[in-house]
């Protein structure tokens, strides 16, 4: 009797056990990431007048630095902010531009002149860009005014 | 037993399909990268890149694909779509042709530009630029 359950209990063992093993399966994922850049504009920034009315600058009292996110999937590429040479709107009669940025997350950096290129690092930066228009001589009339910063990488 | 065997090798056949098939998803996804650089090698007087140019944001935004040479300065190139309007989150396709100019090689950036701002205020403008090698072959 005791030969018969041993002889049913073997076969029986042998008939599962590949069940068990065939569970054990590995799926293979495979994908790939090219090296990019990719810029994202956050908010616009506020220029205001100083009392004398004779500059333009997101760092006077109610101005804002604009925001880029900046994402580099890889090593290697350079960020700069490159400063306007007129306004899209309004008098650029003796007006000199002037843009600086600074970086913070991945790569970090601090009130760098704007045509200076920085290396960023893998992964998410933010960019605060800044930017002064400066009359020469006399101050800016009453109007709108409006300038663009070019945020590159490359 | 010759079931569970039949079983098995199912089992394996569809692990086999399921890898095959996300190979290939991921392959499409891959191609729609854009690339930063390149070598672009042609026996004729122009050398053609191809690059794709994606929206990162969740509204359609315009961008302008404008070639320039190592220095900044514009180049005189054909560019497939000068202007592009994107969907949310989506890509395109532009082809750029080069002039080599009687050189053998010429270093190119392609840049796609966009212009985010409002009246009154200081704007950004975003400019992702590739950099790329045209050779001229046989030359």
């Amino acid at each position: 009797m005791k030969f018969n359950l041993i002889a049913i209990a073997i076969p029986a063992l042998l008939v599962f056990t590949p069940v068990t093993f065939a569970a054990d399966a590995t799926a293979v994922f495979a994908g790939t990431v090219l090296n990019t850049c990719v810029l994202t504009v956050g908010t616009p920034g506020i220029i205001t007048t100083n009392a004398t009315y004779s500059k333009l600058d997101s760092d006077n009292a109610g101005g804002a630095e604009s925001t880029v996110a900046a994402l580099a999937t890889g090593a290697g590429f350079k960020i700069s902010a490159i400063a306007p040479t007129t306004f899209t709107s309004g008098s650029s009669t003796n007006v000199a531009f002037a843009a600086d940025y600074s970086l913070a997350g991945a790569t970090s950096a601090s009130d760098v002149a704007g045509a200076t290129t920085t290396t960023l690092q893998a992964g998410a930066t933010t960019v605060s860009v800044g930017l002064e228009a400066a009359k020469s001589s006399g101050s800016f009339e009453a109007g709108a005014y409006a300038a663009a910063v070019t945020v590159r990488c490359e | 037993m010759r079931q569970l065997s039949r079983c098995a090798v199912n089992k394996v056949f569809q692990i086999t399909v399921l890898t095959f098939a996300m190979c290939i998803a991921s392959h499409v996804q891959a191609q729609s990268v854009t690339p930063m650089r390149g070598v672009a090698k042609s026996f004729t007087d122009e050398f053609a890149i191809r690059l794709t140019v994606g929206n990162p944001y969740k509204r359609p935004i315009q961008f302008d694909v404008r070639v320039y040479d190592e220095h900044f300065e514009p180049v005189d190139a054909t560019v497939g779509a000068g202007v592009v309007r994107i969907g949310a989150e989506g890509t395109r396709q532009v082809t750029v042709r080069v002039p080599f100019l009687g050189e053998s090689s010429r270093k190119v950036r392609v840049c796609a530009e966009g212009y985010f701002g409002r009246d009154n205020k200081s704007a950004v403008r975003t400019q992702v630029c590739g950099r790329f090698l045209g050779q001229q072959v046989g030359q």
